[in-house]
Parts: C-alpha cells; sequence; structure tokens
C-alpha cells in the first residue's frame, strides 16, 4: 500500500520508506507495477493522476513489446508444415534498348526470395528403457516434440495478441 | 706517435645467441607496440574491473542474511534470489588464506540446513547502463574463485553473462526481456577452490550488463539440504578483452565510495538495519526545531551523490524502539516527553532529502527529533 505525499514522493505504508517520483528508481517502478496489477487497491485514497498517468505509459509500453514480440513468433513458419519456396522477378542491374519502346529496360532474373523448408515429421520414434536393466528397451512413437514446442508457443503468442487492446494494435501497425 | 689500443676478444657467436632470449608472445608483442599507449593497453592497468565490490569486502547490510525473505541485497551491490523459497542463507567469510586469493573475504550462499525445497536460486550484479554500454560489441572476460561445500547435491553450479537490449529486472536467471547470456556450467569441487573464466563477445545492442552465480533447472538441488550445501564466490572481475588479468584490489575506501552510489546509511560501520534489536544512536540525524515551526525537519546530504534519487527510510534509534519494527519514525523529545513518531521523508534526490514530524500542537515547545537513515538507489 502507497499513500501519496506530495507531487514527488510516495510513502510505502510498510516501513514508511519515502519512494521518489524518479523513473531510474527501482521502488518507484514497482509502484507503477502494483497500480498496473492492482489499480487503486494499493494506494490510500485515489491515486494522483501523475501516477496513473504513468502506470498507464508503463502498461502500453509492456504490451507493445509483448505485442511485437507476438507477432513476431506468429510470423514464423509452421514446423508441421514447412514453408513454401518463393521467387520473385528482381532487377538485375542491367538494361537493355527496346527497339519497339523506343526505352532502356530492365534486365529481370527469378530470384528465390524464400526457401522451402520441408515440414517435420509428426511424430518421432523414442527408445524407452524401463526399471528392470535387464529388461531390452522398448521404441515408442511420440508427438515430435520439436512441433509440440512450436504449437505451445505459437498459441501462448496467439493468446498474446488476443488480449492485446485495440489502441496497441494500431500504434504497432502505424510504427 | 703510434698509440696501440688492446681489446678484450669478443666472441661475436656468443653475443648473437645472447640476443635470443627466450620471449613469449606476450613479450613478443610488447616489444612490437610502438608507443607506451600500446604497451598499457597490452598489460590492462588499472579500473579494468567493471565489478563493484567484487572482493566482497564492503558489507553496509550486515555479514549475515536470511532465511527469512527470498530477494534480498546482501553484501554490496550483490543481489540474491530464490525462486518462491526462503531457506538460504548469505554470508561474508573469512578468507582462511590457504593460498588461492589475496581477498580478505569470500561470499558464501547456502541452502539452510534441513531446507527440502529444490528451487533455482541466483547471486547476481547489474552493472549501470552506462558502464554496461563500454562492453558493446566487444569481448569481455569474467572470472573469479569457487569452491562448492562437501554437501553440495545440485550437479553443476552454474555462472553467467547475462544482458538484456533494455532496462529491466533479473528475474532469478533471465532479464525479463531482450535477454541474452553466455553460461559456464562448473563441476562442485568438495571444498576446494577453483579459478574460471569466461569470455563472451557482447552484442553492440546491449544496454545492461550482469553476471550471475547460482543453480537453476535441470541442475537443481535435492534431497534434505546438509550443514555444508553451499558455494563460495572470491575476487570476481568482469574486464574487457579476451584475457583474464589478475584480481584488481582495491582499497576498502574505494570500494565503499563506489558502493554508496547505490545504497547508504547513517549507522557506524558496523550497526546494521537488521530485525528489532536495539541501535545505537551513532550517526544518526540529530535536530532541535524552534518552537515557532509547524514541523521538527532534519535536511540530510548524502557522502556520496547517489544513482538516482533513492528509497529512504528512517528509523527511531531508541534503545528500546531499534530496528525494521520501528521503520519509517524518529525519536521525538519534546516538553511534553518523549515518543517515537512516523516521520514524512520527501525533497528526495540524487544528494539528499529531508524528513519529519508534524509538530504535535501546542504541546510541543522545545523539541528535538532524532533519526537514523538508510537510501537505496539500487538498480
Amino acid at each position: 500500500m502507497y499513500e501519496i505525499i506530495d507531487e514527488r514522493t510516495v510513502r510505502r505504508i510498510l516501513d514508511g520508506s519515502g519512494i521518489p517520483l524518479a523513473e531510474g528508481n527501482s521502488d518507484y517502478q514497482k509502484v507503477l507495477d502494483d497500480i498496473i496489477e492492482q489499480g487503486a487497491d494499493c494506494f490510500e485514497g485515489d491515486i494522483p493522476t501523475e501516477l496513473q498517468t504513468a502506470a498507464d505509459a508503463k502498461e502500453f509500453a509492456q504490451q507493445v513489446v509483448a505485442y511485437t514480440a507476438a507477432t513476431a513468433r506468429i510470423a514464423q513458419y509452421i514446423l508441421s508444415v514447412g514453408r513454401e519456396e518463393v521467387v520473385e522477378s528482381q532487377p538485375t542491374g542491367e538494361q537493355v534498348y527496346n527497339e519497339e519502346t523506343f526505352e532502356m529496360e530492365d534486365v529481370m532474373a527469378d530470384v528465390v526470395t524464400q526457401t522451402a523448408i520441408e515440414p517435420l515429421e509428426a511424430t518421432v520414434e523414442v527408445t524407452v528403457h524401463g526399471d528392470d536393466p535387464e529388461a531390452e528397451p522398448t521404441v515408442e512413437t511420440v508427438p515430435n516434440p520439436l512441433i509440440v514446442a512450436d504449437d505451445a508457443e505459437r498459441a501462448e503468442a496467439q493468446d498474446v495478441i488476443d488480449s492485446t487492446p485495440t489502441p496497441v494494435k494500431t500504434y504497432v501497425e502505424e510504427q | 706517435m703510434t698509440v696501440k689500443i688492446t681489446k678484450p676478444e669478443i666472441n661475436v657467436r656468443e653475443q648473437l645467441n645472447e640476443l635470443k632470449k627466450p620471449a613469449g608472445v606476450a613479450g613478443e608483442a610488447m616489444l612490437r607496440a610502438e608507443t607506451p599507449q600500446e604497451q598499457q593497453a597490452l598489460i590492462g592497468l588499472g579500473r579494468r574491473n567493471l565489478l563493484i565490490n567484487g572482493s566482497m569486502i564492503v558489507a553496509q547490510r550486515g555479514t549475515s542474511f536470511g532465511p527469512s525473505v527470498n530477494v534480498y541485497y546482501g553484501l554490496d551491490r550483490w543481489k540474491t534470489s530464490r525462486y518462491a523459497a526462503t531457506n538460504f542463507l548469505v554470508t561474508q567469510e573469512d578468507n582462511s588464506y590457504s593460498g588461492e586469493f589475496a581477498s580478505p573475504h569470500f561470499i558464501r550462499v547456502q541452502r539452510q540446513a534441513g531446507d527440502t525445497s529444490a528451487n533455482a536460486l541466483s547471486l547476481h550484479q547489474k552493472i549501470e547502463s552506462q558502464t554496461s554500454k563500454l562492453t558493446r560489441g566487444r569481448e569481455v572476460t569474467f572470472s573469479f574463485w569457487y569452491r562448492t561445500g562437501v554437501d553440495y547435491t545440485a550437479k553443476v553450479l552454474r555462472a553467467d553473462i547475462n544482458g538484456t537490449t533494455s532496462t529491466g529486472s533479473i528475474s532469478y536467471w533471465a532479464y525479463t526481456a531482450g535477454g541474452f547470456l553466455k553460461s559456464l556450467f562448473l563441476e562442485p569441487t568438495n571444498n576446494v577452490w577453483k579459478k574460471a573464466t569466461l569470455t563472451y563477445q557482447v552484442p553492440n545492442t546491449v544496454n545492461e550488463l550482469a553476471v550471475v552465480f547460482g543453480w537453476e533447472s535441470p541442475n537443481l538441488p535435492s534431497g534434505t539440504a546438509g550443514s555444508n550445501e553451499y558455494f563460495d564466490i572470491a575476487e570476481t572481475q568482469l574486464e574487457l578483452g579476451s584475457v583474464a588479468t589478475p584480481f584488481e584490489h582495491r582499497s576498502y575506501g574505494e570500494e565503499l565510495a563506489l558502493c554508496e552510489r547505490y545504497y547508504q546509511k547513517s549507522y557506524d560501520k558496523d550497526a546494521y538495519v537488521t530485525g528489532s534489536t536495539s541501535l545505537s544512536t551513532v550517526g544518526s540525524v540529530d535536530h532541535y526545531g524552534s518552537s515557532d515551526a509547524t514541523n521538527v525537519l532534519a535536511q540530510v546530504y548524502f557522502r556520496t551523490q547517489m544513482r538516482d534519487a533513492p528509497t529512504v527510510t528512517t528509523y527511531d534509534p531508541n534503545s528500546s524502539n531499534g530496528g525494521n519494527a520501528y521503520a519509517g519514525r524518529a525519536y521525538v523529545a519534546s516538553n511534553s516527553g518523549t515518543a517515537s513518531y512516523n516521520t514524512t521523508t520527501n525533497n528526495i534526490g540524487s544528494t539528499g532529502f529531508r524528513s519529519y514530524v508534524p509538530k504535535n500542537g501546542a504541546g510541543w515547545a522545545a523539541h528535538r527529533i532524532i533519526f537514523q537513515w538508510q537510501a537505496v538507489a539500487e538498480l
């Protein structure tokens, strides 16, 4: 719990410490985190406007970082699907004279801008050793752990994207 | 007139052999250097250690900590965190001088005897951004002495150079955002001191560096802790370059001044803010207020300018009120008696602060405020 002392200081009620509203002070950052997480419950009386504004700005910045990372993660190819080759026609830097149009034109060439990647095998075989050291190990087929991890990370990133407020998405997309 | 001069015979072959003195790679590099600046850079003279209190000599908060909380600063600049468990101890130990290193102290982090939790633990020091940026795009070398106790159960002792492209907190092991690291996994040493080094090419986007020791999944302690389940760390040094040079010894006064940029206290050097034990008034602020003032107020100036405006806590130093139980308070003596009062601390900056107790109506014709304080501007 906190209470405001003046426009530059907050008191932490637990130990009576004076916390300056200085960005580089780690306890001040904790005050902002507590306002983000607990809202008015962490403050005696109303949260001063200046503090609420700073907390909102910090939360916005955190959401921008999380949303940017999540969209970058989702943009990666899906391991179980693989990736198709992409070929683009690009100018080579040479030009030739077109006698029909009487203009110089770029010489174009096909360039692979994205290489193809085969999908991973959906399952893998693992050798399992039982508790009995003299027993023969068995071979089991299990879901490919790389695909399992990929799917879990993608699901986590999608959750972040889904829970991100629209103003944050708009801000990131406009950057 | 003819002058006859005789000179001793010279064996030219022997003279040439004398020139073939054995010279190592470093010696030849020194001979090839064209300026004193190049020679100094080769030797790496002075101000090499980017860590503060690398010798574990400064202990302003005390010399023994734990096990009541899971995150705290122990010896100056060194923070210990344990994930969801508190049963660990941090102590400043004396060097027994068995020949390994010269510093008088080392730090011990110990799983408390009888503890059954296997949670991760880290001991780390974060380096301020303006210092960390010196390492951008360059190699750094981290060197230190270490040993593990005979009851140490984790498979390895881990040591990291950890960094982030942003600013932020280290969540036990990794920075919470923009982090990268290089790790060293050290075999337990059964109470024998060993020296280790770790070299790392720092990304040119680094904003903040840290060094970290401890245990982390999957190399966690197991079973019930014995009385010697600990790791000891001494003479930590992080420096530019790919070679670990000898440890840079700084004087206690120098090291203390560096630490005071992050933590200061009014208490005498061997008095600490711990528990609820009696505390001395030595070093305390002792101020008489005027009879017509609204508040009994005292202004304090820091000995060293701090990193940023710190968090300031006052303590009532009265023999019956001392310690954490009387944090945020001061001892007030007036014509109506003596008592412990809550203080208000404000006007906090990197050079000082003020604390006051509102005057208690007409009862305080004469009054005196006494308090100890600590100021924290850690990263």
